[in-house]
């Protein structure tokens, strides 16, 4: 056994040492996003419009004429081979082409880009304010462990993870905007060519609720991995050795726990990604996630289509952003674990 | 730093350690006096309280436990009971660690030059010139490359050894009084650890410092300590000079660790054999790793009745070649043969007579019996299975290979973690037997035990393989149990074999550099006993 | 504990996981709090004096003598449409999560099977699947097929097979490499017997704490698609909460009895679930 470990041991650091440039790093982790973007492509075609079963009929609903049916039957090009249809739609959404919408008629890319705005606005104002604070409160406690923040921080954990979302967004609009004290805007609602973040008051909401749901498993995660490092041999050995405590907090803890943070944090960037889609409900923001429900709603299978598109992908840009960052900010991770 | 030369380094007071939950005592109190330049051997099993002991002089006492009374000085200086304060500045400089296991004590993120710089600066030595010079100093004087790139490694990048250089050096870095030394060759191989104590007494002459070295191994202390303290429950029990300890050392348990060393001057006895007869055979066996090969085209005979040893340290591939013989490893070219018959490779495809024919005792007793099943149940399974016998029969089966290997039959009914690691070894040692294999391959199953167990166990396997005619594949990186144990001996260095014979001839003339080595380092610690 | 002889301690891990946590206040809490909701759940269609569509009185009323909890935003009783909610809510809930969690393990285990290379590729493409927002999935099945219930516990199960595959491999491939499965082979057990006997009992505890991980998942995801217009039957709490937040203001009983329910349910849940896990790693603590 121990011959085993040895073995593999070494081939993985040489593997990794050959791997090792950060433009290497990059140009794997890009090539297997584009990978995973095409796997991903292929299952939203495939749920969508190439299973078996017919999606005008569902669309339509079974009061549609024969002729309304035979339209959106050519303008889906169902009349095509799967493949042909496969290819078209997937190289217009390259040329970021996504159709047009087939309650308004209008291109999808349009409806799309100024909500992606305002949903990538929502999740970095959330993830500004939740990394660094996270970030805070998971060491702080991890000082501590079995003290007063440790505890609460594992109790807000236990009741904020367990409530979807929408229900902490309730709780806070009954909180602030409506019942107890109103002093924000219960609605996100803009007018005209007003932008979202013109006025910050209807942000607050949204932005908390995500920070909220979001923040008990990433500072949990960070509490975990600062403890686990504070009571490792290393640290052990540095303080026998005399070194200063908040050295040890800052030069020997902090760089070894921020690798497997990372990993959570870009964890939890997708999670807000999806967490955005109750949330805009919620508070009628208008972003990707209401726009998506609404198009749901009315099985407009073109925008459905598109927005899913952009949201996988923003999911994954924003993985591979993170994780790259990890990577390369505590090289020495890696290698400890061959 | 020393008021006089002759002042002792540290004194520890009446010191009394107990667990804060229960209020048991790991030291009832204790009274030590470490003289200035002496190396100090600490000998203990697990849980005799060595390294609590040594960490106190460091001021530290692990979490859960709690200093009830008592004082300890280093130097003069406080560091356990009253008129203690700033500890921060008497640890790394009047008094300094060197822990067990430096792979995990290196800091990951920083480079080994940072690592000795850091405590330099902590102890006030800020100029980054001194700082660079006095590590370049260190490095060269634990003998490790002395360049700047070495400096700018990572401690991934460095051996075993190497690391365990490092964390010396940094021992070393400020002149300390006292050098606390916990294990710090467990994990090392033979030879490696002969290097490490050298530098160890010669960074002791050198700079004048104390050094209390924690071991379980007695004769590693043996060899190099001026002095030996045998620990147990918490209690000196013996305080001798170590060039004497042979003859001085009084205490029953003392007299039993130095009976439970494997005794170097008997070989084991040799034994009838019927020419050409042999129980095992590799025929060119070459093992791999995907693209790596582990071992090259090793042949090996083991004869009807006798015990071949396979030695080699960790890396050399004697493990995988176990494996092989067992088919638990099955990615190899070349031939494994059990009376002369080719044992398919995996174990899946061998037929049930193939598999009882070999059995295996893994290392890590605990790790090799389902944890859901209790042991009595495993031993019977191998009853049933192999022995072909009902189940009523099996079970009684297992109860006598059960009360043969030395347990009782009550301790049949528990579940693994509920057993001592030795305890757990025979208990795997009797689910081999109950199949009542020919041949009996033996995976380093002493390494993971407490010493004075190990030699229970040896003397257990021996007997057996008397009274059952067991033939055995005895893995090992041990040298000098391989010649009590067994009549040949096979050394095996990066997956080739490099000396194969009696191990008589093998340890008196060994032909290969390597071997040399080995039996060098094995026989500097047996002069000096 | 050396010698050979001295006898082996019985201690307590071998209490059952059951003993342990009714042990533990924070499991009894929660196993209170989760049975004071699912029971009035179940029970409830049958104790509703009205239909839960009928129009009892004015919109948004307070609480009074006939509506104990008021009107909601249409006017129907608040309380009836409660009780008449939950039963296909934690019907459809804890059916996803068992065809989830068994598909993933099968998957999982699978893939610890499969040889090293085709593992990783496989294990790969899965982890793919975990870092795509769930809901997504969930909506572009929606929007096909429609929100029927077949449908909803088919997408909620779906969005369990990623995570739990993953789970169920590493613990797979972590028992299968031990040394006690490899012993079970060279004393001849089958490859079968092997994963009856040796395999699955040790894997089981991981998957157990998975099912109680993926329950609770399978309700919050459940409720937000519900919360989203997403429903089968259009009285689920989560529909409730939408139908009734724009009347927060006059009528806030008729969102928070909801939210309250839920929140009880859902943090009894994790309470129980923490416990669990908290129990087995007592249990196998060695």
């Amino acid at each position: 056994m121990l011959k085993e470990k040895t073995t593999r041991g070494r081939a993985r650091t040489r593997r990794e040492a050959s791997t090792g440039w950060p433009a290497r790093l990059v140009l794997r982790r890009l090539i297997t996003a584009a990978a995973i973007l095409l796997v991903v492509s292929l299952v939203v075609f495939f749920l969508t419009q190439a299973l078996p079963g017919d999606v005008v009929h569902q669309i339509l609903g079974q009061t549609a004429t024969d002729e309304q049916i035979a339209r959106l039957r050519a303008e889906l090009g169902l009349d095509r081979p799967l493949v042909a249809q496969y290819l078209d739609w997937f190289s217009g959404i390259l040329r970021l082409d996504f159709g047009t919408s087939l309650t308004s008629g209008t291109p999808v890319a349009d409806l799309v880009g100024d909500r992606m705005a305002a949903t990538l606005v929502l999740v970095a104002v959330t993830a500004a304010i939740l990394l660094p604070v996270a970030f805070t409160l998971g060491t702080l406690a991890a000082r501590r462990p079995g003290g007063v923040l440790d505890h609460l921080v594992s109790g807000a954990a236990t009741v904020l993870l367990s409530l979807p979302e929408f229900v902490v967004g309730i709780l806070l609009v009954l909180l602030l905007a409506t019942n107890i004290w109103p002093v924000l805007p219960p609605t996100s609602v803009v007018s005209g060519n007003q932008r979202v973040w013109d006025d910050p008051r209807l942000m607050v909401l949204p932005v908390l609720t995500l920070v909220l749901t979001a923040m008990p498993y990433l500072t949990e995660s960070v509490k975990t991995a600062v403890r686990d490092e504070l009571a490792s041999d290393h640290i052990r050995w540095a303080r026998l050795s005399g070194i200063g405590e908040r050295r040890i907090l800052l030069r020997h803890a902090l760089p070894n726990a921020v690798g497997p943070s990372l990993q959570v944090s870009a964890m939890t960037l997708t999670y807000l990604l999806g967490g955005t889609v109750t949330i805009e409900v919620v508070f009628a923001y208008p972003g990707l996630g209401s726009a998506l429900v609404s198009a749901v709603a009315d099985r407009d299978v073109t925008v459905v289509q598109g927005i899913v598109m952009v949201v996988a992908a923003l999911s994954l840009l924003l993985y591979l952003l993170v994780d790259l960052l990890g990577a390369l900010a505590a090289p020495r991770s890696k290698g400890r674990a061959g | 730093m020393t008021p006089t030369a002759d002042a002792p380094r540290a004194e520890i007071r009446d010191l009394r350690i107990v667990v804060r939950a229960s209020g048991e005592a790991v030291v009832p109190g204790i009274d030590l006096t470490v003289e200035a330049g002496r190396i100090v051997g600490l000998a203990g099993e697990t849980g005799s309280g060595k390294s609590t002991l040594g960490l106190s002089l460091l001021g530290y006492v692990a979490p859960g436990l709690d200093v009830r009374a008592g004082t300890v000085r280093v130097n003069g200086q406080p560091v356990v009971g009253e008129g203690v304060q700033n500890l921060r500045s008497v640890r790394g400089r009047t008094v300094s660690y060197v822990p067990q296991d430096p792979s995990s004590a290196l800091n990951p993120s920083l480079r080994v030059g940072d690592i000795v710089r850091e405590v330099m600066a902590a102890h006030g030595v800020l100029d980054r010139g001194a700082q660079r010079r006095r590590a370049q100093e260190l490095f060269s004087a634990v003998g490790l490359p002395a360049d700047a790139s070495f400096h700018r490694r990572y401690p991934h990048e460095l051996s075993g050894g190497q690391k365990q250089r490092v964390a010396i050096a940094v021992a070393f870095a400020l002149d300390p009084a006292v050098v606390v030394m916990d294990e710090p060759t467990t994990g090392l191989d033979v030879s490696t650890t002969r290097k490490v104590v050298s530098l160890v007494r010669e960074m002791s002459a050198r700079t004048g410092s104390s050094v209390v070295f924690v071991s379980h191994d007695l004769r590693l202390l043996m060899s190099f300590a001026d002095r030996i303290l045998v620990m147990r429950g918490g209690e000196i029990v013996e305080d001798v000079p170590a060039s004497r300890f042979a003859e001085a050392a009084t205490h029953p348990y003392s007299r039993k660790l130095l009976a439970s060393l494997p005794d170097t001057t008997t070989l084991a006895p040799r034994r009838y054999r019927r020419a050409g007869t042999y129980a095992l055979e590799l025929a060119a066996v070459s093992a791999r790793y995907g693209k790596t090969t582990a071992t090259h085209a090793v042949s090996l005979r083991v004869p009807t009745g006798e015990c071949l040893a396979l030695v080699g340290e960790s890396g050399s591939g004697k493990t995988t070649l176990a494996r092989c013989v067992a088919g638990f490893h099955s990615d190899y070219d070349g031939d494994v043969l059990v009376a002369d018959a080719v044992l398919p490779r995996a174990v899946e495809r061998r037929a049930l007579a193939q598999r009882r024919a070999v059995q295996y005792v893994f290392q890590n007793p605990h790790a090799s019996l389902n944890p859901r099943r209790s042991v009595g149940d495993s031993v019977a399974l191998a009853a049933a299975t192999l022995g072909g016998l009902p189940r009523r029969q099996a079970w009684s089966r297992a109860r006598e290979m059960v009360e043969r290997v030395g347990l009782r039959a009550d301790h049949m009914v528990a579940l693994p973690h509920e057993l001592s690691g030795g305890q757990c070894q025979r208990m795997a040692l009797a689910r081999a037997l109950a199949a009542q294999p020919d041949v009996l391959v033996c995976d380093e199953v002493t390494s993971s035990l407490d010493v004075s167990v190990q030699a229970g166990i040896v003397d257990l396997l021996q007997d057996l393989q008397k009274e059952r005619r067991l033939s055995m594949l005895f893995i090992t990186h041990d040298l000098t149990l391989a010649r009590v144990v067994a009549e040949n001996t096979a050394v095996l260095l990066d997956g080739t074999v490099v000396e194969y014979g009696d191990s008589q001839s093998v340890l008196q003339a060994p032909r290969h550099d390597y071997t040399r080595r080995l039996v060098e380092a094995a026989q500097a610690t047996h002069d000096q006993m | 504990m050396n010698a050979a002889n001295s006898t082996p301690v019985h201690d307590d891990r071998r209490t059952t996981v059951v003993a342990r946590m009714l042990r533990d206040p924070r499991s009894v809490l929660g196993t209170v709090a989760v049975v004071l909701v699912v029971v009035p759940a179940v029970v409830g269609p049958h104790l509703a004096t009205r239909d839960p569509e009928e129009f009892a009185g004015a919109p948004l009323l307070g609480p009074a003598a006939g509506h104990l909890l008021g009107t909601d935003i249409l006017g129907r009783d608040v309380l009836t449409r409660l009780l008449a909610g939950g039963q296909t809510f934690i019907i459809q809930g804890a059916l996803a999560t068992l065809i989830g969690v068994t598909l993933g393990a099968g998957v999982g285990i699978a893939m610890a099977m499969l040889s090293r290379r085709a593992s990783e590729l496989l294990l790969s493409v899965n982890d793919t699947f975990i870092v795509i927002p769930q809901i997504l999935v969930s909506l572009l099945v929606i929007t096909r097929f429609g929100a029927t219930p077949p449908v909803l516990v088919a997408v909620v199960a779906l969005s369990h097979v990623a995570h739990t595959a993953r789970v169920a491999r590493a613990a797979t491939s972590h028992v299968a490499s031990s040394d006690y499965v490899l012993a079970a082979a060279g004393i001849g057990l089958s490859r079968r017997r092997i994963a009856a006997h040796e395999l699955l009992p040790n894997v089981l505890p991981v998957l157990l704490v998975e099912l109680g991980v993926r329950l609770a998942a399978s309700f919050v995801l459940l409720a937000s698609l519900n919360f989203l217009g997403f429903g089968s039957s259009g009285l689920e709490w989560g529909r409730m909460i939408e139908e009734n937040k724009g009347g927060l203001a006059v009528q806030p009983l008729a969102v928070m009895a909801p939210v309250l329910v839920m929140a009880v349910f859902l943090i009894g849940m994790n309470l129980v679930r923490d416990g669990a896990s908290r129990a087995l790693a007592a249990r196998s603590a060695r």
